[in-house]
C-alpha cells in the first residue's frame, strides 16, 4: 500500500559559487585557495554526504545551483593540478602534525583524525572521482537525488544593469548554454545572483526557457497583488516562469550568529587555525610560495562560548557529530511544526524554501554537511509531514499557480541594492554601464564568418564584459577583506575589454594580444557574442539622452 | 624594534584593552579597517596583523643578512624619496594578506570621462536613489552663455505620475566637483526621472540632460488583494525543449511557444475551480 501523501513540501536549496579567480603567471595565489579550500571543506564532503545517502537508498530531493565560474574552475586543469597540490600539503601538514603533536594526547588524538580525514578525501578526489567534482554532481541529478540550476554566467546583479536588456540576456543565455553543455539538458530553474529581480528580468528568464527562479521572502511578500500564501507556495510572474520566496524561520535558524546552530559551543571554532598559531617556518612548507600566513584547514578547538580565542576548549568530533544530529532532529520538528500549522491554513501543500550559501555547510560551519545528512535521513523515515522536493517538483505537482508580479529585492543587507552600491563600490558602474553599452554596438555591427579574427575579438570582449560585472568585486570592496584585489579585477577586466573594443573599432588587429586576454581569461571557449544584440524597440543607453535647450 | 609586536600584543593582551585603546593601536600601527569591527574581532585582527608585521620583519632581516656580504655599501638614503621610503616599509594592510603585495601586477586608473553627456538614475532601496552623471565642458559652456550672469548646476528629482506628468519636483544644489549623488526621496513605489540643470539668481533654469526612468520598489505588502490563477503544463515546456532554435544565438523560436504555452495553459481559473484542482491529494491541476 502506497502510504500516505505527507502534507508539506520543504525545498532544501545549496547555492554554490565562488567568483571566477585563476592566475596562471602566478605559482601560488593567495585568492585561488578559495578555491581550493571549498573543495575541501564543502565540495568534497558535501558529495560524500549525498553519495552516501543514495548508496544507502535513502530517497531524497535537494536543489543544488551551481555557478558558470564554479563549474568552469573545477573543470580547469590548471586549477584542478593547484587542487591536488593543496589536498597534498593539507595532508602532509597533517602527518607533520601527528609527529609534533606526540606526547599531547588530546591534540595527537585530533592530528590523527585529520590525517585520516585529509588522506581519505584526497584518495577519493584523485581516485574514485579523477579530479571532477562537476561530473558527480551531474551524476546525482541524473540519478534523481539532485536538480541542478544554473546562475548568472558570472554572477552578474542585475538589478544594476540599469534594464540594459541585452546585457541582462546575456548573463542568463550564457549560463543556460554553458548549463546544456555540461549537464546534457536544459536548466529548469535558475539562482538569481544574490536573488536580485527587478520587474521585466523574469520575461528575459523566459525567453531562454527557464521555469523558476528565487526570490528573498519580501520579493513575495511585497509582490502584486498580494500572494495569496505568502511565500509557501510560488507564483506564477506575468511572462509565465514561476518565482519561489524564501522561508524565513528556516534561514535563520541555519544562519543566525545569535540563536542558529552553527554557535553551538561544542561545534570548531573557525577562527582559531593552526596557521595563526605556530610558528612560520614550521609551517612555510604547507602555505605555498607566497609564505603568507593563511587558514590552513586544521582547527583544535571548539567555540567553547563566548572567550576569547585564546582560551578556547580542545576541539571533540565525536561530540560534534552528535550535536549536529541533535540539531538536524530540531531542525525538522520546526519545519514540522510549520507544516502542520500552515497546512491547516491552505489548500494545497505548502512549500517551505529553505536556501543556503553551499559554502556555509563545511567552510565555516564544519558539522554543517554531517547536519545535512542528518536532516535528509531523518526527513526520509522520521516524519510523517513534509517531503523533500525541488521546486521543479513542487511545479509538477501544483501546476496551477497564482500570478503575480514579485517585489524589487535581493537577499542581500538590507533586502536591495546596498551593498553593492555605496560608497564603497558606485564608482564602478558608470564604467561598467559604458561597457555594456559599448558590447551591444560591437555585437550590432556584427562580424564576418566564423572563426575569423574579428569574431574571436568579439567573443573575447564579452568574456571580459562578462568578468567585470561579477557582483562578487564590488561584494568584496564593501566588505573591506581583499579590496585591492577586487578592484584590481574590475579594472583590469575593462581595461582589456576597451582594448579588444578599440581593435574592433580601429580595425587594427593585435592577435598577440588576444590571444594572452583568451589564455589568461579562458572562461565559456564556446560564449556566443550573438547574445549581445540589440533587438528592436530596446531602449539601450538609458540616461545618455541629449535634450535641446528650454527656457 | 625590540622583540616581536605578536608577543607583546598575544591575545590576552589584546583581549584586556579597551576597545578605544584597540582603536588606538590599530591607528599606531597601520591597521586599516578598524573601525568596522566589534571589539573581539578587532582583537583577532590585529593579533593577525601583528604576526604578519613581526613575519615580514623576519623576513626582511633575513634577505638583509643573505645580500649583505655581496653588497658592498646601502644606496644613500637621500636617493629615495620620501613616499618610496614609506613604501618600502609598509606593512602589509588589512587583515589578509592576499597575494596583490606584488607590485608588478598594477592596473592604471579607469578614464575619467567617455566624451558623453549623460546622467543616469539607479535604484539603491524603497528610499533611495543614486545617480551619476558626465557632462562634456563644451555643452556646459554653450549652456552658461546662455545666462545673463552666473549660473550653476543643480540635481533636479522629478516624481512622476502613472500618466508621465510631473507629481513633485526638488532641486538638489549640488556644487560643481561631484559626479555622482544619493537621494533619499522617502517614497516607495514611486517612478522618478531627474535631470542636470543649469540655473541662476533670478530663478532661470536650463535643462543639461536628462536621466532614465526609474520606478523604487515597495517596502510593504501590496494593497491589491485580487486573485487570479494561471497553470502550466509540463507537456508545454516538453514540446518547448524539443524546438529547434532558428539560428546560433537566438532564443526567438520561444517566442512563438510562449504564445501558444499562454494559450493552453494560462486562462484564467475560477474559485471554485482552483480550490478543487489545488486540493491536497486531489485531482491535482487537472482540468479541461
Amino acid at each position: 500500500m502506497k502510504p500516505a501523501p505527507r502534507p508539506g513540501r520543504v525545498a532544501l536549496v545549496l547555492h554554490h559559487h565562488l567568483p571566477y579567480i585563476r592566475h596562471p603567471e602566478y605559482e601560488d595565489f593567495m585568492e585561488e585557495d578559495w578555491l581550493h579550500q571549498a573543495v575541501a571543506e564543502t565540495y568534497l564532503p558535501l558529495l560524500e554526504v549525498f553519495e552516501r545517502l543514495r548508496s544507502d537508498g535513502v530517497p531524497y530531493r535537494v536543489t543544488v545551483s551551481l555557478t558558470p565560474p564554479l563549474i568552469s574552475m573545477l573543470d580547469d586543469p590548471l586549477l584542478r593540478d593547484r587542487t591536488e597540490r593543496h589536498l597534498t600539503r593539507l595532508l602532509r601538514l597533517a602527518e607533520a602534525e601527528v609527529l609534533r603533536t606526540r606526547g599531547d594526547e588530546g591534540r595527537a588524538r585530533l592530528a590523527v583524525y585529520y590525517r585520516d580525514h585529509f588522506g581519505g578525501m584526497r584518495d577519493r578526489y584523485l581516485g574514485a572521482y579523477g579530479r571532477d567534482i562537476v561530473s558527480r554532481y551531474r551524476d546525482l541529478q541524473d540519478s534523481g537525488h539532485l536538480e541542478i540550476v544554473t546562475c548568472g554566467a558570472t554572477h552578474g546583479f542585475l538589478p544594476l544593469m540599469n534594464d540594459h536588456q541585452p546585457a541582462m540576456r546575456a548573463q542568463i543565455a550564457v549560463a543556460v548554454e554553458h548549463y546544456r553543455a555540461r549537464f546534457g539538458r536544459r536548466p529548469r530553474g535558475i539562482w538569481l545572483a544574490e536573488c536580485g529581480y527587478q520587474p521585466g528580468v523574469d520575461q528575459l528568464l523566459a525567453d531562454a526557457g527557464l521555469e523558476y527562479f528565487f526570490v528573498d521572502t519580501h520579493g513575495l511578500a511585497f509582490a502584486e497583488p498580494r500572494p495569496r500564501y505568502g511565500v509557501f507556495a510560488p507564483v506564477m510572474t506575468p511572462s509565465g516562469v514561476a518565482a519561489f520566496g524564501r522561508d524565513l524561520e528556516s534561514s535563520h535558524q541555519v544562519w543566525s550568529a545569535e540563536t542558529g546552530y552553527p554557535g553551538d559551543p561544542v561545534y570548531r571554532e573557525y577562527y582559531r587555525d593552526l596557521g595563526w598559531d605556530l610558528d612560520l617556518d614550521y609551517l612555510k612548507p604547507f602555505l605555498g610560495h607566497h609564505g603568507f600566513r593563511k587558514n590552513t584547514g586544521i582547527k583544535y578547538h571548539r567555540v567553547t562560548g563566548r572567550v576569547a580565542l585564546h582560551e578556547k576548549a580542545l576541539y571533540d568530533p565525536w561530540a560534534a557529530r552528535d550535536k549536529a544530529d541533535e540539531h538536524a532532529g530540531n531542525f525538522m520538528f520546526n519545519r514540522e511544526r510549520q507544516v502542520e500549522d500552515l497546512a491547516g491554513r491552505m489548500e494545497r501543500p505548502p512549500v517551505v524554501v529553505a536556501p543556503y550559501d553551499a559554502e556555509l555547510f563545511g567552510h565555516w560551519w564544519y558539522e554543517g554537511p554531517r547536519f545535512l545528512e542528518s536532516f535528509i535521513r531523518k526527513s526520509a523515515y522520521d516524519t510523517s509531514l513534509y517531503s523533500l522536493a525541488s521546486p521543479g517538483d513542487v511545479l509538477d505537482e501544483q501546476p496551477i499557480n497564482q500570478r503575480a508580479t514579485p517585489s524589487f529585492s535581493s537577499w542581500g543587507y538590507k533586502g536591495y541594492c546596498e551593498f553593492w552600491l555605496n560608497g564603497a563600490n558606485d564608482w564602478i558602474y558608470r564604467h561598467l554601464h559604458q561597457a555594456q553599452e559599448r558590447m551591444t554596438r560591437l555585437a550590432d555591427a556584427g562580424g564576418p564568418g566564423s572563426g575569423s579574427l574579428r569574431e574571436r575579438l568579439l567573443a573575447q570582449a564579452g568574456r571580459e564584459l562578462l568578468l567585470a560585472q561579477s557582483s562578487d568585486w564590488a561584494f568584496i570592496m564593501k566588505t573591506g577583506t581583499v579590496t585591492e584585489y577586487a578592484e584590481k579585477r574590475t579594472k583590469e577586466h575593462l581595461h582589456r575589454f576597451a582594448a579588444l573594443a578599440d581593435m574592433l573599432e580601429g580595425g587594427r588587429f593585435d592577435e598577440g594580444r588576444l590571444a594572452d586576454y583568451e589564455g589568461r581569461d579562458n572562461i565559456f571557449p564556446a560564449i556566443d557574442w550573438r547574445h549581445w544584440r540589440s533587438r528592436p524597440g530596446e531602449v539601450l543607453a538609458a540616461g545618455a539622452v541629449r535634450t535641446p535647450a528650454v527656457g | 624594534m625590540a622583540g616581536r609586536l605578536s608577543d607583546r600584543y598575544s591575545m590576552a593582551a589584546l583581549e584586556a584593552l579597551r576597545v578605544t585603546e584597540l582603536r588606538e593601536l590599530a591607528r599606531e600601527h597601520k591597521f586599516i579597517g578598524a573601525s568596522a569591527l566589534r571589539k573581539a574581532e578587532l582583537a583577532t585582527a590585529l593579533h593577525r596583523h601583528f604576526l604578519h608585521l613581526d613575519d615580514a620583519a623576519a623576513t626582511r632581516r633575513r634577505e638583509r643578512a643573505e645580500r649583505l656580504p655581496a653588497q658592498a655599501a646601502p644606496p644613500p638614503v637621500a636617493a629615495v624619496p620620501a613616499s618610496e621610503q614609506v613604501e618600502t616599509v609598509a606593512p602589509p594592510a588589512a587583515a589578509d594578506p592576499g597575494s596583490m603585495r606584488d607590485p608588478a601586477w598594477y592596473a592604471p586608473p579607469l578614464p575619467e570621462r567617455y566624451d558623453v553627456d549623460r546622467l543616469t538614475l539607479m535604484v539603491r532601496d524603497p528610499h533611495w536613489l543614486f545617480c551619476y552623471w558626465e557632462l562634456r565642458p563644451a555643452l556646459l559652456a554653450a549652456a552658461r552663455a546662455e545666462f545673463p550672469g552666473p549660473s550653476w548646476t543643480v540635481l533636479r528629482i522629478l516624481h512622476l505620475d502613472d500618466a508621465e506628468g510631473v507629481f513633485d519636483i526638488w532641486t538638489i544644489d549640488i556644487g560643481s566637483e561631484a559626479l555622482s549623488w544619493y537621494v533619499n526621496t522617502g517614497r516607495p513605489g514611486a517612478r522618478f526621472r531627474a535631470e542636470l540643470g543649469l540655473t541662476d539668481a533670478d530663478g532661470r533654469y536650463r535643462l543639461l540632460v536628462a536621466s532614465n526612468t526609474v520606478r523604487v520598489p515597495m517596502d510593504t505588502p501590496s494593497v491589491r488583494w485580487d486573485e487570479e490563477w494561471v497553470g502550466v503544463s509540463r507537456e508545454v515546456w516538453e514540446e518547448l525543449e524539443r524546438t529547434p532554435r532558428p539560428f546560433p544565438g537566438s532564443l526567438g523560436g520561444w517566442d512563438q511557444l510562449r504564445r501558444d504555452l499562454a494559450r493552453l495553459g494560462a486562462e484564467r481559473v475560477g474559485a471554485s475551480e482552483r480550490l478543487s484542482a489545488a486540493a491536497p491529494g486531489g485531482d491535482k491541476g487537472k482540468r479541461s
